[in-house]
């Protein structure tokens, strides 16, 4: 079953690859976007209210995460939150600006300063 | 009410000359603005900040007084305050109406720093260069063309084109090169070939390799979680196919496509974020140099205060 791993990837990327971009109808876009983004609004209701707010980094991951796919679609935005998860409390902090919050002292790393190279 | 004759006769005695005098006195207290008092308002305004108000002021002057030699003035006046305000759109219009119609003045040379410092603050530094050169290309004077080198200089330091910056400071006239510390500014942009810079391509690569970028762009700790997840996912991945559990492994393969296409967006980002930061870093060096610097340092017999502004 091993030789599948990697025909599954391939064809997971080639299905990607095909489906486009997201839709251009700002109405429908808007809709599927939230239905996608629905479980990190579940997250941050239910999950991230009971354990507290601990991401070290703002706006927090889960936000940065719904930013993300508003402005870049729903593959580049999980690629940008999972980049983002990656790098959730480490470098980032000594290298990003420091901001005071709500919730405390923060480091500020929002989407704009991951995807200006895009533009 | 029916007044008698003679009581009629004291209301209109006794009253009418307390009412002339009372208007007399409202007269008295009415107040004339004229052309000074209005201009020196606005100007005071301006002065202090409060750009809304100079901007009525400095329209009510140019409404009231039309033949007012100040007219110009004026006029750059609500230049000056929609650009104190931060409405930069509004200030550029003034501006280059204003370099329109005071041909040939000192006023039009003003107009045309200003409206080249209204569209760099627009985010137009294209723009802002052609002001410049439009200027130098209208006025031969050589102070004229020597302040349009410096501001145009400093654009091209904006854009991050060293030579083109060196470039242009070396244009400025030799009288004034001392005071402006051209000699300084060029040595420090010759050391630009010094910044140190990451390629995002090599970054992406060597991302291949889980962590690889991040290592190279100076990130140990997250290409060492971005390393130690994508293992685990790939690992997890092919266990669960291994161990025909299609479905864990779909889910897990997706998931770790997430992740490993993020490593290379994460090593590619940092590398563009290196640069800029670098950038910005040797940018700020330029700029310490212009700034205002007030000092003041022992000398024999007594102590020397310096203070130093460009124009």
């Amino acid at each position: 079953m091993k030789p599948l791993y990697p025909a599954f990837i391939f064809f997971l990327l080639v299905g990607l690859a095909i489906a486009g971009p997201p839709e251009s109808d700002p109405a429908r876009k808007a809709e599927s976007i939230s239905v996608i983004t629905a479980p990190i609004h579940f997250f941050q209701k239910y999950l991230s209210g009971a354990d507290g707010h601990r991401c070290p980094m703002t706006p927090s991951c889960a936000c940065y995460a719904q930013q993300a796919i508003r402005r870049h679609g729903a593959i580049q935005g999980w690629i940008m939150a999972c980049d983002r998860l990656m790098r959730c409390g480490r470098d980032e902090l000594k290298n990003g600006p420091a901001t005071m919050t709500r919730h405390g002292l923060r480091c500020q790393d929002p989407v704009q300063n991951n995807d200006f190279w895009l533009h | 009410m029916v007044f008698q004759p003679a009581f009629r006769f004291l209301i209109i005695a006794i009253g009418g000359p307390l009412m002339l005098f009372s208007l007399t006195g409202y007269a008295a207290a009415l107040l004339t603005i004229d052309a000074d008092h209005q201009y020196d308002y606005a100007q005071t305004r301006l002065d202090e900040g409060a750009f809304d108000v100079a901007i009525v002021a400095f329209n009510r002057f140019i409404y009231f007084f039309p033949a007012d030699p100040r007219i110009p003035l004026a006029r750059k006046g609500t230049g000056m305050a929609q650009f104190g305000a931060g409405r930069y759109q509004a200030a550029a219009a003034v501006f280059n109406a204003l370099t329109a119609d005071y041909q040939g003045s000192s006023l039009q040379i003003d107009a045309f720093f200003m409206l080249s410092r209204s569209h760099f603050r627009l985010g137009m530094t294209e723009q802002a260069m052609v002001d410049l050169h439009n200027l130098m290309a209208l006025s031969p004077e050589a102070h004229v063309i020597d302040r349009a080198c410096y501001e145009l200089g400093w654009l091209h330091v904006e854009q991050g084109r060293w030579n083109d910056a060196a470039q242009t400071f070396g244009q400025i006239s030799p009288d004034n090169q001392d005071r402006l510390r051209v000699a300084d500014l060029t040595r420090t942009l010759a050391r630009s070939d010094t910044i140190p810079v990451k390629n995002p391509t090599t970054a992406g690569l060597l991302s291949i390799v889980p962590g690889g970028g991040q290592l190279y762009t100076g990130r140990t700790q997250d290409a060492l979680t971005a390393f130690l997840i994508n293992a685990g996912l790939i690992c997890a991945a092919w266990e669960s196919f291994d161990n025909e559990l299609y479905a864990l492994g779909a889910v897990i393969g997706f998931v770790e496509f997430g992740f490993y296409a993020g490593n290379i967006y994460g090593a590619v980002s940092s590398a563009h974020k290196y640069n800029r930061d670098r950038i910005a870093e040797f940018r700020d060096a330029l700029n310490r140099r212009r700034q205002t610097t007030l000092s003041l340092a022992p000398v024999p017999n007594g102590a020397l205060l310096s203070l130093t502004i460009d124009f």
